[in-house]
């Protein structure tokens, strides 16, 4: 979970808005973590993680003045991070969903040790959802968003996330049972 | 279980996995979890996705990436970068008059011209306005900051905020590309006022405060044409 103050952002961002660069760093000291993670997590490619978060920031600072201050910050640059992702995700949609054949290619439980297998098997799961699923379980799972906060993070209404989320966990379920990893 | 059941308990377990489970709605899903050995086995199979998935975990991101943030920002604070143009003296209308301030800050205000359009709602706008205006400024005063003003738009109608440090009363002058309008002695502290027709989304709301008839701040703020993603 993020524990952070809204009134501690709010400072931050308006200081930014002001011209005091140190404070937008500290905002990205703050959020550089779960950014980079919420779009590694949504495109498994480190590099273009890095370059979404880079992404993110950059927009969030251009559009500091844009920001309504009745959301959370970091619900705000959360919402940048994924609609970056997800434009990624649609440039190489041919290549998604990954195939159970590819995911079958994994290594084997003996070049990998039993923990790190069952992450990899997660993260194949993950990556077989539609971006949208997986979307709301990396709010939920990886940065530990409410519903609350991920309806506003994902633009949608509490009642659909929470949809969502059911979807996504059913489907997960499912394919984790297929190989046997639950 | 029938299908509607199903979905109310997986809801409840769903809730509770998340910790967003009430008190009443928890003493339910006990019940239901003593009476039915399908719901612990629903239960025993959503906890061992969610823990998983937990375990999922933080990455640590790459060392130089706050560096190269910080270094690929634009040398303008975001003030600057959307700093409002030049005003253009004396093509605006000021003929517009103040039709009423009401309680609790708010003010009624009158157009010059036009009729009000249709009163839109939505939520409040986390996405920047797609022309790059931004919906909130900072007033700057020749001696510091004036104040901050925000545009927004709810059931009601178009919401304009304005917070003043200022010492002294100020008017403020308010226009669109149709009408404009006129709002005298705004004092220190929050003044919401209602701008309902004015400013549609996508047009640009351009305001000037003036003490004793001289321009002390400016500002042009303005709302996207819709909601969406911050891009």
């Amino acid at each position: 979970m993020v524990l952070v103050s809204e009134q501690d952002d709010g400072t931050l961002v308006q200081r930014s808005i002001q011209g005091d660069r140190a404070a937008f760093e500290q905002l990205v000291v703050r959020y550089q973590k779960p950014v980079y993670n919420v779009a590694l997590k949504l495109l498994r490619d480190a590099e273009e993680a890095k370059d979404i978060a880079q992404t993110t920031f950059l927009k969030a600072f251009e559009h500091l003045q844009d920001y309504d201050r009745n959301y959370r910050f970091y619900s705000w640059i959360y919402r940048i991070a994924i609609n970056e992702s997800l434009t990624v995700l649609g440039r190489r949609k041919s290549l998604e969903p990954i195939s159970g054949a590819e995911l079958d290619e994994s290594p084997g439980p003996d070049l990998e040790a039993e923990g790190e297998q069952t992450r990899t098997a997660i993260e194949d799961a993950l990556m077989r959802l539609t971006p949208e699923l997986r979307a709301v379980v990396v709010l939920r799972h990886v940065v530990q968003l409410s519903y609350e906060d991920m309806a506003e993070a994902l633009a949608l209404p509490e009642k659909t996330v929470k949809s969502r989320l059911y979807s996504a966990r059913q489907q997960l379920r499912g394919i984790l049972e297929q190989q046997g990893a639950v | 279980m029938s299908a509607s059941s199903t979905e109310h308990t997986m809801e409840l377990l769903q809730a509770e996995l998340d910790g967003e489970l009430d008190a009443h709605s928890r003493a339910e899903l006990a019940r239901l979890l003593l009476a039915d050995p399908r719901v612990r086995s629903l239960r025993d199979g959503l906890r061992r996705v969610g823990g998983q998935l937990d375990a999922l975990g933080h990455v640590e991101p790459p060392a130089g990436l706050k560096d190269s943030v910080m270094r690929s920002l634009p040398a303008a604070s975001p003030v600057a970068a959307s700093r409002p143009r030049p005003w253009r003296s004396g093509s605006w209308r000021y003929a517009a008059l103040l039709a009423g301030v009401v309680v609790t800050g708010a003010a009624v205000v009158r157009l010059t011209s036009g009729q009000f359009g249709p009163e839109a709602e939505m939520a409040g706008t986390l996405a920047a306005p797609r022309s790059g205006l931004p919906s909130v400024a900072t007033l700057a005063g020749a001696g510091g900051p004036l104040g901050s003003v925000s545009l927004a738009r709810d059931a009601a109608g178009m919401r304009l905020t304005v917070e003043l440090a200022a010492g002294v009363p100020l008017d403020l002058r308010v226009a669109d590309r149709e009408h404009s309008l006129e709002i005298n002695g705004l004092g220190q502290g929050r003044t919401v006022l209602r701008l309902p027709g004015l400013a549609d989304a996508g047009q640009p709301l351009e305001l000037r405060f003036l003490a004793s008839g001289h321009e002390v701040a400016q500002a042009q703020v303005q709302l996207p044409a819709a909601s969406g993603g911050a891009q």
